[in-house]
This record gives C-alpha cells, structure tokens and sequence, in this order.
C-alpha cells in the first residue's frame, strides 16, 4: 500500500482500547484483539483525524526525539499493517 | 487502608469527586496484591485499580503492574469481543424492525465513563418492547443462539418477566430484557418511559442507542440495589459516576421513580454507592435518599429481594401485590402452578416434586398473608 502521501483515518469499524501498555484493537479481519506497543498506539493516535503516513512520522519524530527519516522508516510497515487490517482507511472513503 | 477488600472498594471510587485517598504509602505484599487482583477480576474493577495504579495512587512493585496490566488487557479484549457481537446483534435486530436500547456494561462504558477502558463487562444486555421479546429471542436462537432458561409457559416472560439470557455460538452471553428487574418492580416500571428518546453512541461504525438519562439512572439503581443481594461494586460505581459526573435531573428522577414505586431503589442505591465506596457527597439526591421513608409495598418488594428470608415465595407474593388485575394475577397464578412439561422436567425433574414444591410455596404464602 502506498500509504505515504495518501490520508489516512481510523475506520470507523475498528473497535479498541487505550490501555496502560499500549492499546488493544479488533477489527473485522482479527479473529482476536491485537496488542500494539505504546510506540504503535501513539502512532494510531496520529490517524484520529485524516493525515499521511508522512504527516504522521513527523509528529512521531517530534514527539519522540528522533530523526524523520528513521520515524518514516520505522512506522511504514506498521501503516501498512493497519491498513491490511482494515483499521486505518482513507479518509476520502469514510 | 490495608485490607484488599476494603482497598478494592475505595480504588472503585478512585478518579470520583470525593473519593478516598487509597491511603497505602508502599505496595501490598505479593499475597495481599494477589488477593486485591483477585477480587478486582471478579468485581470487573481491574480498569478502574488500573488506573489508580498508572497514576500512582495505588503503589506497585514491577512484578505486580505486570500481573495487573496482563489481566486487565484480558478483561479488555473480552471487551472489544462483546462489542464486535453487541454491534452484529444490534444491527441484526433492527435490520427486522426491532426497536431496541442498549443497556448496562457497554452504554454506561462509552456515555458515561470519561474511557472506556475504565468499564469492563461481561455480557452484552439489550432492552426490547415486550411485543418484541418473543421474535428477538427467536432470531438470536436462528442465530445459533442457545437460552439459558425456558419458560413455564409461553408467553409468560414477555408478560411477567424480565428477559432470558441467550447463548451465543462464540460462549458469549446475550441477555435479552424486555423489563429491567423480575419481581414486583420489574412489573412495576412502566416500559414506554424506557423507549423514549434514547441517547445514541457510536461503536463500529453503528450509532446504537441507549436509555436516556432519568431512566439509565434508575436502571443503575436497579442493578446495584437489587440486582444482587449484596451490592457489587461496579453497579455501585456506576451510580456514583451518574450521579456525581452527569446532570442529574433530580426532580425528575425522583418523579418516574415514584411513579415506578421504586423510591426505595433509589434510596438503597445512593445511600450504598456513596457509603460502600466511602464518598464524600452532600447533594440533592443524596440528601433526599439519607431523609426518605419508603412506603408499604415498597419496604414489602424490597424484601423480595434483598432479605435473608427472600425466598420463591416471598417473590411470588410481592409480585402478585405489583400485578394491575385480578386476569393478570390469574395467569400468573395459572403460569406457576401449571408450567409446560419441558420447563418443570428440565427445572424440577418432574411433575411430582414440583406439585410437592408448590405445596410448600403454598404453605409459605399461607404464612405471609
């Protein structure tokens, strides 16, 4: 998925919870909740309103005192899982 | 405060204008910790000590975060299961005309807690009009669904009852309501006040409604005043986050309640959540419930349910006493004394001990009157 430049927003199927390690979510493809990192739940923070995946490596870099780059890098798989997951979509298409 | 128990209660009131201080300066010792665990499991408080825990109110060793932490997210992944079944059920009963609202655990979690996360349940409980009863639980079992309980005859829950509990095919609990409580307050409530403006909230994409603001209250009441015979501490949990987080409508409250006859619900409920949780509070409601005198039927319904003599019939009479005529009275009567085979061989074992069963209740009733 060429998520990088595309807006993105929870879908408003997806069900979860913030919990102290991290959060839960469950989506129609998840037999079972999946647990994500704090790192990842901070990510799916970033997609409570439309923004890219690039919009949204910045604020994680800022938030968390890395590079771009590397935040690009690192958060590129895990949009593309929410993705595949059906619990992140275009925004265009909610 | 070192007693688990009596530490449970507390961090229920945790994060509630008035709470208590939890009052504990170093962590629990493992066994303590382990019993607190325990306890707040069963009581479905694990979000709320959680909580307490992650902002320091409660101290913990690492170990016992840990524990903490794995259980809750357990709890909470039951959560979002129910959810997933709650919305499908939900969109599945209106998609045939069903009105319905959602009750308890998940409403009051996403309309009244500032997070959900802080309210776990454990079943999913839906109200129907009581015409619809039959036809909802009928889909839900063409679902796969499975009732816990018969009926001693037909018709007799949608007319006397409260609702069934249906199995889902996932071992999940469907509990279907068409009154909130058995008994003589359950037939004393008047079920068009539970299907008026709902409030709605959002879950999956489905916008489900919920009850209202004076009767969600007055469920709440419900459910911790007679729901058990002694209080648990969630229901007493949400009837302080009711009361002293939403805005409250007292004058309205006290009017359906008196019009239900359950004012003495109310005041068993309050006087509970704001004594057993150790809250501080001194406003209207709260004022009016430590003042009221309940009346005859109500201190006589409330016995039904809650006093160590409580017994089948002890319900059975006050539920009579609630009954508006001598015709419903009769079917009740014909209802108990005469119930399908299927209901007394799979409830009694046969026709003999029930008759031997119905003598006592006789008997008893004798007594009462």
């Amino acid at each position: 998925v060429g998520a990088a430049s595309i807006e993105l927003v929870h879908s408003p199927r997806a069900l979860w919870r913030r919990t102290t390690r991290g959060m839960l979510l469950l989506t129609d493809a998840l037999e079972e909740p999946r647990a994500l990192t704090p790192t990842a739940a901070a990510l799916w923070e970033c997609f409570d309103e439309a923004r890219t995946a690039d919009d949204a490596a910045e604020r994680l870099a800022t938030s968390f005192g890395i590079d771009v780059a590397r935040a690009r890098a690192e958060i590129a798989p895990v949009v593309d899982d929410l993705v595949a997951l059906g619990a992140l979509v275009p925004a265009s298409g909610t | 405060v070192t007693d688990p128990g009596a530490l449970l209660a507390s961090a229920v009131a945790f994060g509630l204008p008035g709470a208590p201080d939890l009052g504990l300066d170093d962590p629990l010792d493992d066994g303590g910790f382990g019993v607190l665990l325990a306890a707040a499991t069963d009581q479905r408080a694990l979000g709320l000590l959680d909580a307490a825990t992650a902002c320091g109110a409660l101290p913990v060793t690492a170990s016992q975060r840990d524990d903490l932490g794995r259980a809750h997210d357990q709890a909470l992944g039951g959560d979002l299961l129910l959810e997933r079944l709650l919305v499908r059920t939900a969109v599945a009963l209106r998609d045939t005309g069903i009105e319905l609202r959602v009750l308890k655990g998940a409403a009051l979690a996403h309309t009244v807690y500032p997070d959900p996360a802080l309210r776990s349940f454990g079943d999913i409980d839906l109200l129907v009009r009581a015409h619809d009863y039959d036809h909802a639980v009928s889909l839900l079992v063409d679902a796969g669904g499975a009732p816990r309980f018969a009926e001693p005859r037909p018709g007799f829950t949608r007319r006397f009852g409260k609702g069934v509990c249906v199995e889902s095919p996932e071992g999940f609990e469907i509990d279907v309501h068409c009154s909130l409580v058995l008994g003589p307050f359950g037939l004393a409530l008047d079920t068009d006040d539970l299907f008026t403006e709902p409030l709605h909230f959002e879950l999956g994409g489905t916008s489900l409604p919920a009850l209202p603001p004076v009767p969600r209250f007055l469920h709440a009441c419900v459910h911790a005043a007679i729901g058990a015979p002694s209080p648990r501490l969630m229901p007493l949990r949400d009837v302080a986050q009711l009361l002293l987080t939403t805005d409250l409508d007292t004058a309205a409250v006290l009017d359906v309640a008196r019009r239900w006859r359950c004012r003495v619900v109310v005041q068993r409920a309050v006087t509970a959540a704001l004594g057993t949780l150790g809250i501080e509070h001194h406003g209207e409601l709260a004022d009016w419930a430590r003042a009221y005198e309940p009346d005859a039927f109500e201190r006589r319904a409330l016995r039904a349910y809650v006093s160590s003599s409580r017994s089948y019939a002890l319900q059975a009479f006050a539920t009579m006493q609630a009954l508006p005529n001598t015709v419903e009275r009769v079917a009740y009567l014909r209802a108990l004394a005469l119930p399908r085979r299927d209901y007394v061989r799979a409830r009694e074992g046969g026709y003999l001990r029930r008759l031997r069963r119905s003598m006592r209740v006789a008997r008893q009733w004798r007594g009462l009157r």
